[in-house]
């Protein structure tokens, strides 16, 4: 990823180090405000509550593992399903906000520890991730605001088998919501050159 | 196991892996052990699919970090879970629904699901209310139609026509 020569964000005087880092942090403030506005659109448009991303049953049988749990309405589930994706899709924006920082084009593991870490309501989650998880290379952070062009891009399912579980296809341009950023900015996947980077992931 | 009394959430072993911390003894264990790994957790492939829509094109995900996401996933379900059903215990009712779902979200702290799904519930319910009413409607349209005639060539069919 070629670094962007032009720093947005001029550092204040006697402070040379953090208005960068404020920059990025009300970037990234930005981008989950663009998610959940986005969410809250696409959900207005929903028509198919029978066809969902995540299996009904399976989502049942996680509630019931609680003793405690007795009846479940057929909603819970369903409501489930959307919760679970819209959770799926926070934390991975998160996550993948600290793989950037460390400049890294694959999410890991202690990129979603580290998301955990910085999420007050992921606080429930802290057990998943171990402490040592957490590595950071955050402290040299420079201020390349990483973003793509605004160029859509259509990414069709590539011959992959279809998981019978899964009816529901989500529109191709969800992450664009999040990483839509103006023209200034460096642009994914062209290494220097302009090849656009692997599809397998 | 304990009943917990009021709100107390916190002490309380909540989760879906408590339920398993059991090991069973005997033959077979290990894949007893995985059958209900798969259990709980909702599948990798349904789970990686969601991480990959909002993640940019040539971005990859790690095996590990999909498991991650997995636990993470079902650990949310039950920590929500949990909190619905003590109110619904509070309130000495029976049934989880929709409302208590998205009650627990917000109580919680996820405002901002708690306020998406509301909506997302709303329009469930009314996409309800209009299929069950269609339902109505093709059921009463049938049973307004006149029967067809029997015709009976038994001397003995008592039928009437």
């Amino acid at each position: 990823m070629e670094n962007n020569p032009q720093q947005s964000g001029a550092p204040a005087p006697g402070y040379p180090s953090q208005a960068p880092y404020q920059h990025l942090l009300q970037q990234q403030q930005q981008q989950l405000q663009m998610f959940w506005s986005y969410q809250r659109q696409e959900i207005e448009g929903v028509n198919d509550f029978k066809n969902h991303q995540l299996p009904l049953a399976r989502i049942k049988k996680i509630m019931k593992a609680d003793e405690d749990v007795r009846m479940i309405s057929a909603e819970a589930p369903i409501l489930f399903a959307k919760a679970c994706e819209l959770f799926i899709l926070e934390l991975t924006i998160r996550s993948w906000l600290h793989a950037e920082e460390n400049k890294r084009r694959t999410l890991q593991k202690n990129d979603i520890a580290a998301a955990i870490t910085r999420t007050d309501i992921f606080d429930f989650l802290v057990d998943i991730v171990p402490r040592d998880e957490i590595k950071d290379d955050s402290a040299a952070l420079v201020a390349s605001p990483a973003g793509v062009t605004g160029v859509p891009y259509f990414y069709p399912p590539m011959g992959q088998p279809v998981d019978p579980a899964v009816y529901a296809q989500p529109p191709s341009h969800a992450w664009q919501s999040v990483w839509q950023t103006g023209p200034e900015d460096g642009s994914y996947g062209s290494g220097g050159g302009g090849a656009s980077g692997n599809l397998d992931g | 196991m304990v009943d917990s009394i009021g709100p107390n959430h916190s002490n309380k072993q909540r989760g879906f892996r408590s339920n398993y911390a059991v090991s069973g003894g005997g033959g077979g264990d290990e894949e007893e052990g995985a059958v209900r790994e798969q259990e709980r957790l909702l599948p990798i492939a349904n789970v990686g699919r969601i991480m990959k829509q909002i993640l940019p094109p040539n971005a990859k995900i790690s095996k590990e970090a999909k498991e991650t996401m997995q636990e993470c996933v079902s650990e949310f379900i039950s920590f929500v879970t949990g909190e619905a059903s003590d109110k619904c215990h509070r309130e000495k009712r029976k049934t989880v629904n929709g409302d208590d779902i998205c009650w627990a979200l917000g109580s919680l702290g996820f405002d901002d699901y708690g306020d998406s799904l509301k909506r997302y519930l709303i329009r469930y319910r009314e996409a309800e209310g209009e299929r069950l009413a269609n339902q109505n409607k093709a059921a009463a349209a049938e049973a307004a139609a006149p029967e067809p005639l029997h015709f009976s060539f038994d001397l003995m069919d008592k039928r009437r026509i």
